[in-house]
């Protein structure tokens, strides 16, 4: 059986904090001034977690530049290039299909986004404002999407029923309401002071004027944040695309890198003459190339990103 | 001895191999319905004889430097100069025509800057809109089109190895039927067509309908690929054929302190084709009279599982065999960190990268190496349908693209559909052309899976004959022991909407060779498709092979 020793240990022998001149006050765990080797662990831990996120980032961009020798003697993943070269880059971003694609996806997803995002803030405005026209009605169709998925053939079928078949459109229209997005920017709206909406009602300010003069450039945040869940959606989105477009230029990026990714087989490996790059290299490249925008985007909106979904979801 | 060949296969075997390549295909005939040429399909095991197109082989003018049959390829140590003009009739007239095809490739490039596509779109007379879909994704895709309704494309391809839905219903009441166009000698009218195999078109019948025009594979199984170099190391001159020298053989290819182990399987193959072989386990099916039994009905299935357990529990496969992928397994056998494995008889070009290497094959002998005994495939990718309700004329019109497509190694047409154009696809270089690697994604389009005609064999290098030398002789063998599947080509609805219990006993199967699950257990996963569904199924192929009028 162990004993706990409850004599209080003298303030005099507690490390020093910034809050010494109170003994009744205790600083927390986090107040305390850490010493060298607290420093040092925490340095370390970092150290590892930053390696643990980044060695995958170092591997695919070392195969990628790897040649066919240097990734078989390496197993398939090279870590360190010793070989480099960009024959992989130079076949994808080759023959301009890769470029076309590149055209396609930012139209996707810049007009998808802007869309999804105009019609987003709308529905959530109206269905944040009490005693809207058939409020409980709309928002429990819109809830229903939650629990219901219409599936792929009737989806197929609405679309080749409107004509959309083999047109960019049919990768924006048919996802762009997300019910969860509505959901997040309702309940951020629904929480802001509402003695500013009737203040500006008071003012004689239509719905349209609050809601543009007052509700959106204060949900700035949860916008933002939405706005880059759409649109790191539509940027990546494929399956719509496989199933509705039939001309391959009109492919979005991750429809093409997808083929190099999965498929990749060079039409001309059985002759003789220049091999091409390496399925592993080629593979890589893609990853490295469907990872760039994402990665300049975010940086942007990742300050937003926790005030924004958790004051939507939490007080929504 | 050059740096690429098939060392493992002596001369004196392979002139045997040559001259009993002429037999091949009476062989064949006698193994079963897969057929051989010949006037109205009358080798094709009773198929309609009005539906089935009669065989007449293309006349060629240029001879193969290694003469296959309707089995064994043709081999060709150069390109044929002149070519010869194969089409001498109108293509299209004018209009799109739509196909839906498989590919395993990236998107061609568009349409406005390859000239490999216009070029095609001229010398077919249409403008070619093809509809491709992802290998990865074609199920899906084939699946949603046709239950989504609306205006199918002009060709479908239906690649039969697939879990395409429906396919009876589709056969009955989507696609056009051929009989009347291409049955008999009505064919000759496309002799590009005409060159195809009976085995071939046997697939593309169902009921006494001709529903489509299949894209030709060899008949022949996956093979073992050894690393000869590796092997003659080691003091093999040969390939192991019976079941002691190939144990033999394994222990002393394995070495795990320089991480070499003899085998691998990749995708839960476990080396089926040469345990099969091994051990004369029926090509999934067996009709004896009119009683029909699946492969796990015989002893010499267990027996073939129990010799890849012990294969496996004595350490000569690699171990990460269980969830190795075919491009692991490819990797790793050119790093030479695996000596042997299974992949399909069109792997071995791939050697040309990688010069340094010497590969070899194995055919799937007996245990005592005395026969060859080896799991006849179905000698197609695909059937492709045209769509009902199309104009005859249409028909017709689609029917002459299509024998163009056909058109045979050596031929003007196929160098264009394979090759491109001169300069811009590929090059000349020493009478032989060399295909632009930057550019090959302009032949995307993927003509070839439109319509294509038997495989030839070109080894566009010398560096390469030893290695096509080598195939040939490969090819030659297992010719004489090709074991048919006797339902080829049939299809029962049971069995396509109850395709979990195959599913159940193939993992059983693999959880038994890794010691996860016991006999008792597959047989108990066995016995319970046996009892719920089996009956029905064998009473349904039966059913279907009285009305091919195999029985």
């Amino acid at each position: 059986m162990t004993t706990v020793d409850s004599t209080p240990t003298p303030a005099s022998s507690r490390p020093a904090t910034r809050h010494t001149k109170s003994p009744k006050y205790a600083p927390p765990i986090w107040g305390h001034r850490p010493g060298v080797l607290t420093n040092t662990l925490r340095v370390l831990a970092f150290v590892i977690l930053i390696a643990l996120v980044l060695f995958p980032f170092l591997v695919v961009i070392s195969t990628s530049i790897s040649s066919r020798q240097a990734i078989d003697a390496a197993g398939g993943l090279v870590v360190i290039p010793t070989d480099v070269t960009l024959e992989a880059y130079t076949r994808i971003l080759n023959g301009g299909v890769v470029t076309q694609a590149v055209l396609v996806s930012v139209f996707v997803a810049a007009v998808g986004t802007t869309l999804s995002l105009t019609i987003t803030t709308l529905a959530a405005y109206a269905l944040s404002r009490p005693g809207t026209l058939w409020h409980r009605g709309l928002l429990t169709m819109v809830l229903l999407t939650f629990l219901f998925s219409p599936g792929i053939i009737p989806l197929y079928v609405v679309v080749r029923t409107i004509g959309l078949l083999d047109n960019l459109w049919a990768l924006i229209l048919p996802t762009c309401l997300s019910a969860f997005n509505l959901v997040i920017v309702r309940g951020f709206i629904q929480n802001l002071p509402q003695e500013l909406f009737e203040a500006a009602r008071i003012d004689g300010a239509s719905e349209w004027r609050i809601l543009t003069s007052l509700a959106i450039p204060l949900s700035k945040s949860v916008l933002a944040v939405v706005g880059l869940f759409y649109g790191v959606g539509y940027w990546n989105a494929f399956f719509n695309a496989m199933l509705y477009l039939q001309d391959s230029s009109k492919w979005p990026l991750q429809l093409v890198l997808r083929a190099y990714v999965l498929q990749g087989t060079p039409l001309a490996n059985d002759t003789a003459g220049e091999s091409p790059p390496p399925q592993q290299a080629i593979q890589m490249a893609v990853v490295v190339i469907a990872i760039i925008p994402v990665l300049c985007v975010y940086p942007f909106v990742q300050r937003h990103l926790t005030k924004g979904v958790l004051t939507g979801a939490l007080k929504g | 001895m050059s740096a690429l060949q098939f060392p493992s296969v002596h001369r004196r075997r392979f002139l045997a191999g040559s001259a009993t390549a002429l037999g091949s295909a009476a062989l064949l005939a006698a193994c079963g319905p897969s057929g051989s040429g010949g006037g109205g399909g009358g080798g094709n095991g009773g198929t309609s004889a009005e539906a089935m197109p009669t065989y007449q082989k293309i006349d060629v003018e240029v001879e193969p430097d290694l003469v296959g049959d309707e089995v064994v390829q043709d081999v060709y140590f150069s390109y044929p100069n002149p070519p010869f003009t194969s089409v001498e009739h109108e293509t299209g007239s004018g209009g799109d025509l739509r196909a839906m095809i498989i590919t395993y490739n990236p998107p061609p490039t568009p349409l406005d800057k390859n000239s490999y596509w216009e070029l095609m779109n001229s010398e077919l007379g249409v403008n070619y809109i093809p509809e491709i879909v992802s290998s990865t994704d074609y199920e899906q895709k084939f699946s949603t089109v046709i239950a989504g309704g609306g205006d199918l494309p002009d060709i479908i391809q239906c690649p039969l190895w697939m879990s395409l839905p429906r396919m009876n219903a589709l056969i009955d009441n989507q696609f056009e039927d051929l009989t009347e166009h291409l049955g008999g000698d009505a064919v000759l009218k496309y002799p590009n067509l005409a060159n195809i195999p009976a085995y071939a078109w046997s697939q593309a019948i169902s009921k006494g309908k001709l529903w489509g025009i299949p894209v030709t594979r060899t008949l022949f199984p996956s093979v073992m690929y050894i690393r000869t170099d590796i092997s003659s190391d080691a003091g093999f001159d040969e390939a192991p054929k019976g079941q002691e020298e190939f144990l033999e053989w394994g222990k002393a290819m394995t070495d795990k302190s320089k991480q070499r182990y003899a085998f691998s399987a990749a995708d839960g193959g476990w080396m089926t084709n040469t345990t099969n072989g091994m051990y004369e386990v029926p090509n999934a099916w067996q009709l004896d009279g009119e009683t029909l039994t699946e492969s796990f009905e015989h002893d010499s299935y267990f027996e073939g599982l129990d010799f890849v357990k012990k294969v496996w529990e004595l350490g000569y496969m690699h171990p990460d065999t269980p969830g190795m992928s075919v491009a692991q397994q490819k990797t790793l056998f050119w790093q030479g960190r695996v000596a042997a494995c299974e992949d399909g008889i069109a792997w071995y070009p791939d050697n040309i990268n990688y010069p340094d290497t010497i590969m070899g094959g194995r055919a799937p002998w007996t245990k005592d190496g005395s026969k060859v005994h080896a799991m006849q495939g179905s000698g197609i990718f695909s059937v492709n349908a045209l769509k009902r309700g199309l104009d005859p004329a249409k028909v017709e019109e689609i029917l002459n693209i299509m024998d163009y497509l056909a058109a045979p190694f050596g031929s003007e047409e196929y160098t264009k559909i394979a090759f491109g154009i001169e300069g811009e696809q590929y090059t000349m270089v020493d009478g032989s052309p060399q295909p632009d690697t930057e550019r090959s994604q302009d032949r995307a389009i993927n003509l070839g899976y439109v319509s294509a005609a038997p495989q030839a064999q070109y080894a566009s290098a010398p560096v390469l004959r030893d290695t096509f030398t080598g195939v040939h002789a490969l090819q030659t063998d297992i010719a004489t022991g090709l074991v048919p599947n006797p339902i080829q080509g049939l299809r029962s609805d049971t069995q396509e909407k109850n395709g979990q219990y195959t599913t159940a006993i193939e993992d059983d199967r693999n959880d038994y060779i890794l010691g996860r699950k016991t006999l008792d257990e597959l047989k108990a996963t066995i016995k319970e498709y046996q009892d719920k569904v089996q009956a029905k199924i064998k009473e349904e192929l039966l059913e279907a092979l009285r009305e091919r009028g195999d029985i």
